[in-house]
């Protein structure tokens, strides 16, 4: 039988433990790290928009959003990033991202260029695809601004990836985080001849 | 002498307490929520009005409109903080939130606007350009150069009624032809370029440079360490097994970096590959297979 002094220590447990998620909310907001919505526990994952430390939560527009759980419901699930195989769903035609915002018409001129990456160690070489970047952004969102379209001319590394250049501009923010090394990684290396 | 079945006075408290906190909980819950909620709504939006980069964009603009709106909201603002009720409270917050986008709306100059459009025709014109060479280095490659003679000759009557209007300060109407000769050059890159595959081989210069490649990935794995194992780090059992990889790394690091300060790079190149493997298995060590 629980004693009359645990139940009272267990209901200003509970007490303190309703507090303590008021204080794990003021620090998460004041945590740095805490913006990036692509590194966040399962029980954070995808929050309401104002919520989810992006958007202003006095905004009118912010509580019209639509919440990303239910938009993204039906959408093909993918293990990292916001959970949403964007590519298969725009291949599914599950979502049809407009090209140009004064011409709902307009289609996007989708560039079919593979460009392979050799890189150091057993790590497999980079395939870059342009088309499943072009279903999704114009050349100019790119070039010449990130990457200059020219052979030997952009030096690239992980370590700036981490830092948010180059493939990092949008990869861990808005794209697929780094840490899925076998999506860009895909090309195995040749397998050695005994 | 009190009987073993009577709680003592310091139990009663104790049940009082309890039963005050049972008893009161869910509304106590639900009323501080509220007040918090709104708390935090009235600290937000006094920041929205008073130090938010648009109030001061507002309060610098000079537009006499744009601040009378200002100071309208202002005035809904510490109105509604003084509001009893909180769905009005919060009615009137929304109202003064919406009274400062209209101020901020006003004090957009055309300026502003044109700066804009400047700004925006600039970086097309740089991708054109930045497209153009590609697609003069792609048709030298292939052979093709009067494509890239035909291209230039197709895009020209554009890009002469491009400068021609943007010398007279009509960058809106500059723009309509600078992006007909971007998407023709999209499209001639595209065609050349379809269904291609490039290949970026690694090749090194000199042994420095491989020595600075070998340093960037070293780099690299570090960070990694900090990404993948961040969670993971907190269970001391994972913490000592990735500790012992990391310190091997660490020094064999400082070894490479002595050698390359003799000019050994070949030795430099050789250990840095030895660390970096030591991170890898650090990072393997705690569950997580990354190639290597």
């Amino acid at each position: 039988m629980i004693s009359l002094r645990t139940r009272a220590i267990t209901s200003i447990g509970l007490l303190a433990s309703i507090l303590a998620v008021f204080v794990h909310a003021a620090v998460a907001q004041d945590n740095p790290n805490a913006f990036n919505r692509l590194m966040k526990p399962p029980s954070e994952r995808n929050a309401p928009p104002e919520s989810d430390g992006i958007h202003d939560p006095t905004a009118d527009g912010t509580l019209m959003l639509q919440p990303p759980q239910e938009s993204f419901a039906g959408l093909p699930k993918s293990r990292s990033g916001n959970y949403v195989n964007w590519s298969k769903a725009i291949e599914n035609e599950l979502v049809t991202p407009r090209s140009d915002i004064h011409d709902p018409d307009a289609q996007a001129i989708v560039f079919d260029l593979n460009i392979i990456r050799e890189v150091k160690g057993s790590m497999p070489d980079v395939v870059y695809p342009h088309k499943q970047h072009t279903q999704w952004l114009d050349c100019s969102n790119c070039h010449p601004a990130i990457f200059i379209p020219m052979k030997g001319a952009n030096q690239i590394s992980m370590a700036s990836i981490l830092m948010g250049e180059k493939c990092g501009v949008c990869h861990g923010k808005v794209a697929f985080p780094v840490s899925e090394c076998r999506r860009c990684h895909s090309k195995p290396k040749p397998v050695d001849q005994p | 002498m009190r009987s073993k079945s009577r709680p003592s006075s310091s139990a009663k408290a104790l049940i009082f307490i309890s039963l005050f906190i049972a008893g009161t909980a869910p509304a106590w819950a639900s009323e501080t929520s509220d007040a918090n909620h709104l708390a935090n709504r009235d600290k937000l939006v006094h920041t929205l009005l008073y130090d938010s980069s648009a109030a001061r964009k507002v309060e610098l603009s000079g537009n006499e409109a744009a601040i009378a709106k200002r100071a309208e909201a202002i005035k809904v603002f510490e109105a509604a903080s003084k509001h009893e009720y909180a769905e009005l409270r919060e009615e009137q917050y929304n109202r003064a939130v919406a009274l400062l986008y209209e101020a901020a709306s006003l004090a957009t100059s055309s300026a502003d606007s044109d700066d804009k459009i400047r700004r925006d025709l600039d970086n097309r014109q740089q991708s054109l350009d930045a497209l153009l060479d590609a697609h003069e280095r792609i048709m030298e490659e292939k052979h093709s150069s009067d494509l890239h003679a035909a291209l230039l000759e197709e895009i020209a009557a554009d890009r002469l009624a491009a400068d021609a209007l943007l010398a007279e300060g009509k960058a809106a109407a500059a723009r309509v032809h600078v992006d007909r000769a971007y998407v023709a050059a999209k499209l001639s890159v595209e065609r050349a370029r379809k269904g291609e595959t490039l290949l970026r081989e690694l090749k090194f210069d000199t042994p420095e440079d491989e020595y600075k490649y070998e340093l960037d990935r070293n780099d690299t794995h570090r960070m990694l360490l900090k990404v993948l194992l961040d969670d993971k780090m907190k269970n001391e059992r994972i913490r000592e097994g990735v500790n012992v990889h990391v310190a091997k790394s660490d020094e064999l690091r400082e070894k490479a970096i002595l050698f390359a300060g003799n000019k050994e790079f070949e030795s430099a190149i050789e250990t840095l590959e030895k660390s970096t493997k030591e991170l890898v298995m650090a990072i393997r060590s705690a569950g997580i297979y990354i190639p290597g």
